[in-house]
């Protein structure tokens, strides 16, 4: 299925998931400026995947990345009828939720701060980790573990780059304050990297290396 | 496996185990029922958590305070927050009359603003928060979301 699901475009991404949405996302933007509920439902169901996942690679716990996600949309509201360019919106979305991401950071920040927290607690991770035990297959559990073994800068790319649908290189590049042209090379290195946890733990290896490696 | 097919494969897991809500979409195609037609924005213009600078142990950042700014009227709104309840401080700047918090989650609360331009409004969720000022000549200006 991998390669297939992969080189699915967005319009059919959406119909194997049960969304008719073979139109345009310029189309729903339009429709929804003339107060369309329905395009705007659909465009809700085409890019909340991208934009969890977002919110998600910046370690959001659940009551901040559903914060961040709410945010996000409040604002493509308040901004319904001043973007210019319809063809940019995903990239628009992923903007707006990396900039809630890190003002729900900063926030999180001062909370702990405030708190009484040390220096030191304030690089805590204030994302809640993901519970890798609901997957029942023991392999997926075990490429999950190795994922929290890679660095931070991987992890990020790695869970923006498994938003469904695919997200395209500028959405990604957007989301994360990147240019577009180092998205594949880091995606690669990350890969590789992510290929080196398992090699080098022979439980994982002995689970993973046909499958990863 | 390739460099494609990895992928896939872990966007699938992240499918299974970390998924988008029930919640989350939901909120966000409630979001547009917030659309406000025809009315002007105040564009959050300075927020005191974005220029702080880096604080040591033991000093506190103080209360978070936001400026917002429309053509006619500015907005400060000064955020407190106690056991997940927030507390708006506001004070406006050339309008008079209503001040109305909203919430996407709660009922809308509406005070007057005081001669010298003040309100205050407490017990708010926190969340997504907005504050709309109604002029007695009928005029509205809302500022842009915040989250407490």
């Amino acid at each position: 299925m991998t390669v297939a699901v992969e080189a699915l475009p967005c319009a059919e991404w959406s119909i194997a998931k049960g969304i008719p949405l073979d139109v345009e996302p310029g189309t729903l933007l339009e429709a929804a400026r003339q107060g369309d509920q329905a395009a705007w439902d659909a465009l809700v169901a085409r890019f909340t995947g991208l934009v969890w996942s977002i919110a998600r690679s910046y370690r959001l716990g659940d009551a901040d990345a559903h914060d961040a996600v709410q945010m996000t949309w409040l604002r493509l509201v308040e901004n319904l009828d001043r973007i210019s360019d319809p063809e940019r919106l995903a990239a628009w979305l992923a903007t707006t939720a990396r900039r809630e991401c890190l003002q729900l950071l900063r926030k999180a920040r001062r909370n702990r701060i405030d708190a009484g927290a040390s220096a030191l607690d304030d690089l805590a991770d204030p994302g809640a980790p993901i519970d890798a035990d609901l997957l029942l297959d023991e392999r997926d559990r075990a490429l999950w573990r190795a994922v929290a073994s890679v660095s931070e800068r991987c992890q990020r790319l790695l869970r923006v780059l498994m938003a469904s649908p695919p997200p395209a290189y500028k959405e990604v590049a957007a989301a994360l304050g990147m240019s577009v042209g180092t998205i594949g090379p880091t995606r690669q290195r990350c890969l590789d990297r992510l290929r080196q946890v398992v090699r080098a733990d022979v439980r994982l290896a002995s689970q993973l290396g046909g499958d990863v490696l | 496996m390739s460099d494609d097919e990895l992928m896939a494969r872990l966007r699938r897991i992240a499918d299974e185990v970390d998924a988008p809500p029930d919640l989350v979409a939901e909120s966000a195609r409630a979001a547009f029922s917030m659309r406000r037609l025809d009315e002007e924005i105040a564009e959050l213009l300075h927020d005191s958590d974005r220029s702080q600078g880096q604080l040591v142990r033991g000093e506190t950042a103080g209360p978070r305070a936001l400026s917002f700014r429309a053509a006619a009227v500015s907005i400060e709104v000064q955020i407190e927050v106690a056991d997940d309840r927030v507390t708006l401080s506001g004070v406006v700047t050339g309008a008079s009359g209503d001040a109305t918090v909203e919430s996407t989650t709660e009922a809308a609360q509406t005070v007057r603003i005081d001669k010298h331009g003040w309100f205050r409004i407490g017990d708010l969720p926190a969340g997504p928060l907005r504050v709309r000022l109604t002029a007695d000549d009928g005029g509205g200006v809302t500022t842009s979301w915040f989250t407490a």
